[in-house]
């Protein structure tokens, strides 16, 4: 059967009956978009990588207890959400972007240099820009920075944001126009 | 995969998107390892679970059949394993009732087949001379017999004041010894009788007076040899004892209660010496 043409939740059923490789998949899927909420939302890598396994540890274990007519995103992004709450109530730690890029302390300009850019400029340009934007997202409010990220990182729609935030659609939506548009202003007076 | 919504990526994503890609990296090798390692491990625990119910249907059964087949191979062996002979100490039986018909007087050489048929219970009273059990005839040529094997050990138990009983008479009788230490019950109510009808032969026959007597005295003694014939006998006064009788030699004292014609109750004691 191919993977790649079935749904987040028939992977979820098979895995549920047992089939391991259907979880491979879901896990292929959705590893980086996780990975990015979780890292924009922890501040650390450290701390990332651990809720990452606290994730996917709890899809593993609570497989069974997936109700088949649920969004597989929505209760996967639910659990890191909530795990993340978690972590920063007990650590009270901050958002902080520094020390994320790679997980080597590189610069974002080496980074987006090394993808081979096509000039120079542009590449510095682009790292510019990616460290300016990613600068401003740090200082969107949590709420439309959880917004922007779940919909910019993850592909989530309105919809989804919404169930996982526990908002109502409008309150989403609006929260997604607010990060855009403080986001265009932070770039337009950067460049 | 799910679809986002059906909006142009503006620019203000584009260029989230590539900073993203390129500053986030990804997990560490060892998390995806371990992450795909427990997801393996979560789904063979959720192997279908009529699979497991009938495996753990099958192991229930199996330890069933095993719990089985120990008990059986258990009953088997206590089955097979000889079994120590207990023998059981019972006090003999005694016939209640002596008056029956008398019998011709057993004579004293009396076989031993028979006295190993009667000397099942030959408990005389070792009680004081009040003690009102029966007590069963102890075959005499038996007893004899092997008194003569240990006449001192005997004498030491004719010390005690009160009525020598069978299990304290001579370690010779053979007879006694076999009452004193099987554990069978008595002998047939037939031979308690038939003994029983000996001794009250031997009273009416030595003591008539007694015998006919409506209060006999309480105990009456006569010793005899190997052959039955008496030798001394006498009428036990209530001060005396059996050991305190004069002249009496080495022996041990058979007690027995036997009825009298009146049907009155007293203790014959007979010592049979070489």
């Amino acid at each position: 059967m191919d993977a790649s043409a079935t749904s987040d939740e028939a992977l979820m059923g098979r895995y549920a009956a047992g089939d391991a490789s259907a979880f491979d998949a879901l896990y292929g899927r959705h590893e980086l978009p996780l990975w990015r909420y979780i890292l924009r939302h922890c501040g650390n890598r450290a701390t990332a990588e651990e809720l990452m396994q606290e994730v996917w540890f709890a899809v593993a274990r609570e497989a069974a207890k997936f109700r088949a007519d649920a969004r597989f995103t929505s209760w996967l992004y639910t659990m890191a959400r909530n795990r993340v709450i978690d972590r920063h109530r007990n650590a009270h730690s901050h958002m902080s972007l520094d020390g994320v890029a790679g997980g080597s302390e590189t610069p974002l300009m080496e980074i987006l240099a090394d993808e081979g850019s096509p000039s120079p400029l542009q590449a510095a340009e682009q790292a510019e820009q990616g460290q300016s934007i990613l600068a401003a997202l740090h200082r969107l409010p949590r709420e439309q920075r959880e917004a922007f990220v779940l919909q910019a990182d993850s592909g989530l729609t309105v919809e989804q944001i919404a169930s996982i935030t526990g908002t109502s659609f409008e309150t989403a939506k609006s929260r997604l126009r607010y990060a855009r548009d403080r986001l265009k202003e932070l770039l337009r007076e950067h460049a | 995969m799910n679809t986002p919504d059906d909006e142009p990526v503006d620019e203000v994503t584009s260029v989230y998107r590539r900073a993203s890609d390129a500053e986030a990296g990804s997990p560490a090798f060892a998390t995806r390892a371990a992450i795909l390692a427990e997801a393996r491990a979560a789904a063979l625990r959720r192997t279908p679970a009529a699979n497991h119910s009938l495996y753990a249907w099958r192991a229930v059964a199996g330890i069933a059949v095993l719990g089985v087949a120990v008990l059986l191979w258990r009953q088997t062996n206590r089955n097979v394993t000889p079994e120590l002979t207990v023998e059981t100490r019972t006090p003999p039986v005694l016939e209640p009732d002596l008056a029956a018909t008398p019998e011709p007087v057993a004579e004293a050489g009396r076989s031993a087949a028979q006295a190993d048929r009667t000397a099942e219970a030959p408990q005389l009273a070792a009680a004081p001379p009040q003690a009102s059990a029966d007590v069963a005839a102890v075959a005499e040529s038996t007893a004899k017999v092997e008194r003569e094997e240990s006449k001192s050990a005997a004498r030491e138990r004719d010390e005690s004041p009160a009525v020598a009983s069978v299990s304290a008479a001579a370690p010779a009788e053979s007879a006694l010894q076999r009452a004193r230490s099987d554990a069978a019950p008595a002998v047939a109510a037939g031979a308690l009788r038939q003994a029983a009808t000996d001794y009250q032969g031997l009273l009416q026959r030595e003591f008539p007076e007694v015998w006919n007597a409506g209060t006999p005295p309480r105990t009456v003694w006569l010793v005899m040899d190997v052959g039955g014939r008496i030798l001394r006998k006498g009428v036990l006064s209530d001060a005396d004892t059996l050991a305190s009788v004069a002249n009496q030699p080495s022996g041990a004292w058979t007690v027995v209660q036997v009825k009298t014609a009146s049907g009155s109750s007293l203790q014959l004691a007979v010592m049979q010496v070489d």
